[in-house]
């Protein structure tokens, strides 16, 4: 027989283990669903309104030729137009040049009138050259230290002249990557380019990257802040094939947008895509994944006449390797804008090309932009055949007030949608509501095509919250 | 014929014992011819009694008076002429003399004329075979000693006649030598009796002890009228005494010296105090060395009353004197007695072994892999990232950093130090001629220190199985939220879970020992300091365990002050500004953390993501069961920690389950809390030190589940793995390189600027750093922020000081294209570069990149170029202005001092410096019926 005093501690420290679990369990239950006491100090930033600068915006300048001896020359002379939402802007142009021949690239200046005021301008330069022809359509830019741009070729008949411009009153040091369609390009001198203060490097691309199908050249400098800028001329054995500007693309993220891309005279370019060498004539997107790891990105092409048919497309990137995506799919003559959307940041430009009955072709590179804040300064240098065209991305309509010299309009933007509103070259145009926005400039007639990326000023001098630590 | 003789009885309050004395008063074989009483303020019906015995003869004293004082008043009563043929006899209201007395002391003064003062033999009233005083002398510093001191009167010091001095109580001196001498008003309580018989010795009258004489005495001799004495009091009195004798007895040109020397030797000799673990002597020793200087006209007086009877020189007396080697072999003696009398204590102990039972295998075992999973720290001269930053270049910087004052943080403020700060100053010392290199040593040894402090705690809370330490050493040193503090640099959390083992055994032993509680006390305020959070559950287990021992209260309390008094100015100024919470803040460099949900702390793991679990799985098909796969590992120690209620000591038991209990508790709680902000992100707790302390209750409740018998062994190596695979995450991310704590060098700025620092101090380095969608900004002074540097009050403000909106406007122009000319920013803030360190996220790239293009086009700023913290720019025109912290006011100073005092005395009380006398008992042979055996947890 058990000792009774034995049994009862025993069954003490059974109900004893008993009480334990029930209150650890209970303990662990409580803690998680239980409405606990919360406190927190809550971390204030300040917004620091930067004081407000002098603005300038620089032009590539005319269009360049580099000889095989490294001479540089140019044969005709852009219009340049700058404007500025308030205020007096000064015309000015960069010190000095490496093109012996031509006028300087302009810049313009802006004195701080407010934090708010916005300056703008772009240049276009119609040439008729045996050589170079046709209608080459550039945005005056904010220098910068870090430029992604894609576009351009080196193949045969393909020239592409990069410039590099520091309207800054500090020297610069240039760094290239370049990347091609076999992965990124070591070249000798691609590194420590200097750029005096006030002036203008040209640099033949074929000279880093010979036969290259699709280059993509990654600008990143110190010291002084670079306006870059790719120039194509295309030529086709002996007939001049088109010119054109390529401003930097968007920088590298997960989403992007191409506004304003015309397809014009879709039958006449069909008409001589057969041709041999005129492959290039298509559409074709540029994409390069730069997040050091492969993207797929999906391509969805928007229509602005809600009544064409769209299309979708995955491409998988690998990395570092540029990609270019012929747009086989049968898009009817109009416009559109492309949304890209990827899982790891990538860079991507378009070239689009048009043609007219004679057969006289070019072309336009169109890349990704920057979304627009509230206000937008639109300011398009004379040519024939403008249009503001708008992309909106986001789930939202929305409706912009454009007001230029000849009055003010208003124009709906569908959601995931485009929109254009044609109107006279040669003027400004303040665009409001633009928030999230995509938008560029076209200059398309038929066997002439510019185009020019609407940007917000560069992110340099908007406000900024900063965080002291400790407060 | 017999001489004259007069007896004086003093009494006060003493109605209890009055009656035996003045029965053995009339009982004396030779009786007094007269007695005069003196009734000293008593408080109930003693003078009634006395009225009653000798009606007419008491002299009635409201006021309070010492036993010589009182004499005196009763020889004042006297009407007759004062005779050198008449003899008075002292006695006190407890001084029953056995009949023989008075006989025995005439005869003693018949026999030899030259005698003048008599001393009986004093026993104690309980044990009238145990000498209490028989004869008094000084040593050659002037020291009172008994000649006999609580002996067994076995008739061997009978022999004994002349002495220097005699106690006052039954002392019988001659009338007229007493009235010309009188007893000094000064000495109310000792030496009363002592300092009568040397001036009569000065005055060539011989002091004898008469050993036939007996006498009564309850109580210490000579502090009469007091009631109970503490022993502290006693020693007070004395040392009042000893002081106010020195100065009387000293030669004229000496006195001011003796005068002077009071307060040093109080100091000096409280140090000595402590040091014997007799803290409630210190105060005692300055009271009387204050009482002995305030009283220069009673010295002034004595010394006339000295000057006129002496007739002979001190020489004459120095043979009666002890002698040095005699007192030297007293003392012996007294320490032979005393730790033959300390009582042995019986504790059942385990018997284990450090060396024999495996400890010092575990150790080593331990160390091996503490070197092996951080490896990359091994030769490093500093440790930085997480919580970590190196610690200042020189010693003396972090010594100045404990005033409450200047703090060097960013553009600098006035505050009070952070607690942690005393804990790096002490660390960074050990490695003086790099004190970064401590924090490394520190961590590197952190694993097998833990495994070190629990073996010898688990050891000590259980009885029977020698294995059972090891076990416990190994979970306790592998438990996660360790390792994850480790890898995250959370110094505190680290220190706390190494010497928590240690604090709670200390504690335990608390109540029983002086130096345990001071141990406990400054374990405590390391562990405080470096986990703030960990403060009020640990200050609520001193309080449980001092209202448990409620007679030992004042000690176990006292285990509180040291962090008390590291926390105080610092609590004034949070609680002043009203952000009391904010003393909670972790200390250290401030970092971001996502904490566990309560689950994830029930596991023991302090961060959401279970310290790399989710990603190690992350790729597998149990990804989704992650939280069951962790649980596996940890369930060992949990299931065992319960059913500790049922195989092991419920008295033991329950309490570290409630330890685990309240340490979960805190850990929840602290999830909850962010106080401190850190650039765009709050900073919530650091959830490792509480579950340190929850993790110490599962680990005892664990160990002495395994150390009873029906648990099966195996139990213990099961607990062990898997404590060691749910670490596996961290130590693999640790072993890779992938860990926060990164070795580092010693100063974080660039080179460049370090090198500038060399050449002109005191210049400042803004350094921005892409946080969010925004810019987190802060200065570094010289050659970076350090570790000693980081204040939680600046951490924890709200609202964002004049000097912060000052250098965020400066920022974020610099940050910007921007007309904004700083030209009185760099003057005020000795501005000489700019830091831009590289964003995590495509944001902070993004804002890195315009932050890097206004500076490039910022004609003001000269690029320097890439560094290893990013990328560097210079003001060329730097001024000639430095910032210089401001010195500390005599406040702060204060401060420190007495926080350093608090200190010190708590360090001194810590010293072991008697040993504790344990035998070992070994535990009976192991039997079923013994585990329900309730055992003591003391």
């Amino acid at each position: 027989m058990t000792d009774p005093r034995i049994r009862r501690r025993n069954a003490l420290r059974v109900a004893a283990v008993s009480a334990a679990l029930v209150l650890a369990g209970g303990a662990v239950a409580g803690a998680s669903f239980a409405p606990l006491p919360e406190y927190s100090v809550t971390a204030e930033g300040i917004l620091v309104e930067p004081v407000a600068t002098t603005q300038q915006r620089a032009c590539p300048g005319p269009m360049l030729t580099v000889g095989a001896d490294g001479a540089v020359s140019s044969s005709g002379t852009p219009e340049t137009l700058f404007a500025a939402t308030s205020g007096e802007v000064t015309n000015g142009s960069l010190s000095a040049t490496q093109n012996a021949t031509g006028t300087l690239p302009a810049v313009g200046a802006l004195a701080p009138v407010d934090a708010a005021s916005q300056l703008a301008g772009s240049q276009t330069e119609t040439l008729t050259g045996e050589e170079q022809a046709g209608l080459a359509v550039a945005a005056c830019q904010e220098g910068s230290g870090d430029a992604w741009l894609v576009g351009g070729a080196t193949t045969t008949g393909r020239t592409t002249v990069l410039t590099l411009a520091n309207p800054s009153q500090v020297p610069a040091t240039v760094d290239l990557d370049l990347y091609g369609e076999g992965g990124p390009i070591t070249a000798p001198g691609t590194e420590g380019i200097s750029v005096a203060a006030g002036s203008q490097r040209v640099l033949s691309l074929a000279g880093f990257a010979p036969d290259v199908v699709s280059p993509v050249v990654h600008v990143s400098s110190r010291g002084g802040s670079i306006v870059a800028g790719l120039q194509q001329t295309t030529v086709r054995a002996l007939e001049a094939g088109g010119v054109d500007h390529i401003g930097p693309s968007a920088p590298p993220a997960t989403d992007a947008v191409i506004p304003g891309v015309v397809l014009g005279q879709v039958a006449a370019v069909e008409n001589r895509l057969g041709e041999e060498g005129y492959g290039d004539l298509s559409p074709t997107l540029r994409l390069l994944a730069t997040g050091g790891q492969p993207a797929t990105v999906s391509v969805t092409i928007v229509p602005e006449d809600p009544n064409l048919a769209g299309a979708v497309v995955d491409v998988p990137l690998e990395a570092g390797v540029v990609f270019d995506l012929p747009v086989e799919e049968e898009l009817a003559e109009g416009a559109y804008a492309i949304e890209l959307t990827a899982d790891s940041p990538f860079v991507a430009a378009m070239r689009v090309a048009t043609a007219d009955d004679a057969g006289t072709n070019d072309f336009a590179w169109t890349t990704t932009t920057e979304a627009l804040g509230d206000t937008t300064l639109a300011v398009l240098a004379p040519g024939e055949g403008a249009a503001l065209r708008l992309a909106n991305p986001s789930d939202v309509a929305v409706s912009v007030t454009v007001a230029g010299p000849a009055g003010t309009s208003s124009i709906e933007v569908p959601a995931g949608g485009a929109a254009a509103v044609p109107v006279g070259a040669s003027a400004g145009y303040t665009l409001t509501g633009t928030e999230g926005l995509h938008a560029a400039a076209s200059y398309v007639t038929p066997g002439q095509a510019g185009w020019l990326a609407l940007g917000r000023p560069a992110p340099g001098s908007t406000p900024i919250t900063v965080y002291p630590v400790p407060r | 014929m017999h001489p004259r003789v007069t007896a004086i009885l003093v009494a006060s309050t003493g109605a209890g014992i009055l009656p035996a004395t003045l029965d053995a008063l009339a009982a004396q074989a030779h009786a007094p011819d007269r007695v005069v009483a003196v009734d000293v303020g008593s408080k109930d019906d003693t003078r009634a009694l006395l009225e009653r015995a000798f009606p007419g003869r008491v002299v009635a004293e409201r006021h309070e008076l010492g036993f010589g004082e009182a004499v005196m008043r009763g020889i004042g009563a006297f009407d007759d002429p004062p005779s050198d043929a008449e003899w008075v006899w002292l006695l006190g209201h407890d001084n029953a003399p056995e009949p023989g007395a008075l006989r025995a002391l005439l005869a003693a003064v018949e026999r030899a004329p030259s005698v003048g003062v008599a001393g009986p033999k004093l026993v104690h009233a309980a044990r009238r075979d145990t000498i209490a005083s028989f004869g008094q002398t000084l040593t050659r510093l002037g020291a009172t000693v008994q000649l006999v001191d609580d002996e067994l009167d076995q008739a061997q010091h009978d022999g004994q006649h002349d002495v220097l001095g005699v106690s006052a109580q039954g002392m019988l001196v001659r009338r007229d030598l007493l009235e010309r001498l009188g007893f000094d008003p000064a000495l109310p309580h000792l030496d009363a009796g002592l300092d009568l018989a040397v001036r009569a010795r000065l005055a060539g009258v011989r002091v004898v002890t008469v050993p036939d004489a007996r006498v009564v005495t309850s109580g210490s001799p000579e502090t009469f009228g007091h009631g109970h004495v503490t022993p502290a009091r006693r020693r007070r009195f004395a040392r009042t005494a000893g002081l106010h004798r020195r100065l009387v007895y000293a030669p004229w040109w000496a006195a001011p010296l003796h005068w002077l020397s009071f307060l040093p030797l109080a100091m000096a000799r409280s140090v000595w105090h402590l040091l014997r673990k007799r803290p409630g002597a210190v105060p005692g020793e300055f009271v009387a060395a204050l009482v002995a200087m305030a009283r220069i006209g009673a010295v002034g007086s004595a010394r006339t009353r000295l000057r006129r009877g002496r007739r002979l020189g001190w020489k004459a007396i120095a043979p009666l004197r002890m002698s040095p080697a005699e007192v030297r072999e007293r003392r012996a003696q007294h320490r032979e007695a005393a730790a033959a009398s300390i009582a042995v204590e019986h504790e059942e102990l385990n018997p284990a072994t450090f060396v024999a039972s495996g400890g010092l295998w575990t150790v080593l075992g331990l160390a091996a892999l503490s070197l092996v999973l951080l490896h990359p720290l091994v030769g490093a001269e500093a440790a930085s990232g997480g919580g970590l930053l190196p610690l200042a270049h020189e010693v003396s910087e972090l010594w100045r950093n404990l005033y409450s004052g200047w703090r060097d943080l960013g553009a600098g403020f006035t505050g009070a130090a952070d607690p942690f700060a005393w804990v790096l100053a002490a660390l960074g010392t050990l490695t003086f001629w790099q004190p970064s290199l401590s924090v490394v040593l520190l961590v590197l040894a952190a694993i097998p220190l833990a495994g070190l402090t629990a073996w010898f705690a688990v050891r000590d809370v259980t009885a029977h199985r020698a294995w059972v330490p090891a076990v416990g050493a190994v979970v306790w040193a592998l438990a996660p939220m360790f390792l994850t503090s480790l890898s995250d640099g959370r110094l505190g959390a680290v220190l706390a879970h190494v010497l928590l083992p240690v604090f709670a055994l200390a504690l335990l032993r608390a109540p029983r020992s002086w130096p345990a509680a001071a141990s406990a006390g400054l374990l405590l305020a390391v562990i405080g300091a470096g986990v703030p959070a960990l403060v009020p559950p640990l200050a609520l287990a001193v309080l449980v365990r001092g209202a448990l021992h409620v007679r030992r209260l004042v000690r176990v309390l006292a285990v509180l002050l040291p962090v008390l008094a590291l926390y105080a100015p610092l609590a004034v100024e949070q609680i002043s500004r009203g952000t009391p919470l904010g003393l909670l803040a972790d200390p250290g460099a401030p970092a971001a953390l996502a904490p566990a949900t309560p689950w994830q702390l029930a596991l023991g793991f302090p961060e959401r993501g279970v310290s790399g679990w989710y990603d190690l799985l992350a790729g597998f098909d149990v990804a989704a069961w992650t939280p069951a796969v962790v649980a596996v590992t940890v369930a060992p120690v949990a299931l065992l920690a319960l059913a500790s209620l049922a195989t092991g000591p419920v008295r033991r038991a329950a309490p570290a389950l409630a330890v685990a209990l309240v340490g979960f508790a805190t850990a929840v709680l602290a999830s909850t809390l962010a106080v401190a902000v850190d650039g765009a992100e709050a900073l919530p707790l650091w959830t490792g030190g509480p579950l340190s302390l929850y993790w110490l209750g599962m680990v005892a409740a664990a160990a002495l589940a395994l150390d009873g018998i029906r648990v099966p062994s195996a139990l213990g190596a099961v607990a062990a793995v898997g404590s060691a695979l749910a670490i596996a995450p961290v130590a693999l991310a640790a072993v890779t390189g992938a860990a926060l704590v990164q070795p580092s060098t010693p100063r974080l700025l660039p080179p460049y600027v370090v090198a500038a620092d060399e050449a002109t101090p005191g210049r400042s380095t803004l350094v921005l750093q892409p946080d969010g969608a925004g810019l987190a900004t802060r200065l570094e002074v010289g050659d970076g922020a350090t570790l000693d540097d980081q204040s939680t009050l600046a951490y924890t403000a709200t609202g964002t000081s004049e000097d912060g909106r000052r250098l965020a406007v400066l920022a974020g122009n610099l940050a910007s294209e921007s007309g904004y000319d700083p030209s009185a920013d760099l003057d005020e803030y000795a501005l000489s570069f700019v830091l831009l360190t590289p964003g995590d996220t495509a944001e902070e790239q993004a804002i890195a990149q315009r932050v890097s293009d206004a500076l490039d086009g910022n004609a003001r700023v000269t690029p320097v170029g890439q560094t290893v913290r990013g990328l560097l720019w210079r003001f060329p025109q730097a001024t000639d202005a430095a910032i210089a912290a401001a010195a500390p006011t005599t406040l702060s100073v204060g401060v420190a001092s007495a926080q350093a005092a608090v200190l010190l005395v708590t360090a001194l009380l810590a010293v072991p410096t008697s040993r504790r006398r344990v035998r070992r008992v070994k535990p009976e042979p192991l039997a079923p019926a013994q585990t329900f055996e309730v055992e003591d947890d003391d």
